[in-house]
């Protein structure tokens, strides 16, 4: 394997420091900087300064504005009665219209919970529901 | 929740509060009609926040006509204003706790805070912040490396005043 310079190693270190680098990426970095100080101080310094760019974007959103952002797209999503759009959205469909017994529903919900999250406007569309049935399966 | 990525992306490029809670609006209404293009090629955070892009750039083309908010030009005003003296490590080290980050901030274009965000805060690759900002990863990768010549010049200087 080739080893590479300087030049294109420095221009990974932000994202060795995030760990989002290919395996191979990584590894050339890894293998680099043990080696080179001039990398590896440069790698040391973006260390150094992650935590404090993380702790200044640490601020919570305005709960307030996060409500009436909320309720805005509400609005706009109540205007719009399109189908579900995807897995998550059919499945709840399914639930929703033909109810199961309750101690299934902890099971069902903790299975697409996940899916749920990332399907922000499922999530937004069914979130009456959802709520309606976290309770009745508690 | 994508609420939180949204906001602070939207937040970056745009001051006013008002101007800005309008923006993330849109963003989410967008992404609410557009549920069914996407492809599932890129992550999630990556579709929304390409479509955060897109709604900013709508936002100043609808305010100023011919506006050139994120061009290759604003781009290199952090490249021009790179850094000669770097700071060594042993005195980042010392100095970094001493830094008022709120006004360093500030003091970075939004460009240059979009990618630090972008990579540091939210953990994306390259790759995925090429394809938001919609240019070629090297270019990304060159952005990056003008932001922390000039990040280690303010760090300097807000550590020593």
């Amino acid at each position: 394997m080739k080893e590479w310079e300087c030049g294109e190693i420095d221009l990974l270190l932000p994202w060795y420091v995030n760990g989002s680098l290919t395996q191979e990426e990584n590894a050339q970095v890894a293998a680099h900087v043990a080696e080179c100080v001039s990398c590896r101080n440069q790698l040391i310094q973006l260390v150094l300064i992650e935590k404090p760019i993380q702790e200044y974007w640490k601020h919570p959103i305005d709960e307030e504005q996060t409500a009436d952002v909320f309720d805005s797209i509400m609005t706009a999503i109540g205007l719009n009665q399109g189908s579900p759009s995807s897995f998550t959205g059919h499945l709840l469909e399914e639930i929703l219209q033909d109810p199961v017994p309750s101690h299934w529903l902890t099971s069902i919900l903790s299975f697409i919970w996940d899916e749920i999250l990332k399907d922000t406007a499922v999530l937004w569309k069914y979130k009456a529901q959802i709520q309606r049935l976290i309770q009745e399966a508690i | 929740m994508l609420i939180q990525p949204v906001s602070h992306y939207v937040r970056i490029h745009i001051g006013p509060p008002e101007d800005a809670k309008d923006v993330v609006q849109e963003v989410f209404i967008a992404i609410w009609r557009g549920a069914d293009s996407y492809s599932g090629q890129s992550s999630v955070l990556s579709w929304v926040l390409g479509i955060s892009r897109r709604k900013v750039a709508d936002y100043y083309r609808k305010k100023y006509r011919n506006a050139q908010w994120m061009t290759r030009e604003s781009m290199d005003d952090d490249r021009i204003m790179e850094v000669k003296d770097e700071a060594s490590t042993k005195e980042i080290a010392q100095i970094v706790q001493k830094v008022y980050w709120e006004r360093l901030m500030q003091r970075l274009s939004p460009q240059a805070r979009e990618l630090i965000y972008l990579s540091f805060v939210l953990g994306l690759t390259y790759g995925e912040i090429a394809a938001i900002q919609e240019v070629r990863p090297g270019t990304i990768k060159s952005r990056m490396y003008a932001v922390r010549k000039k990040l280690m010049k303010l760090i300097r200087e807000e550590g020593l005043t």
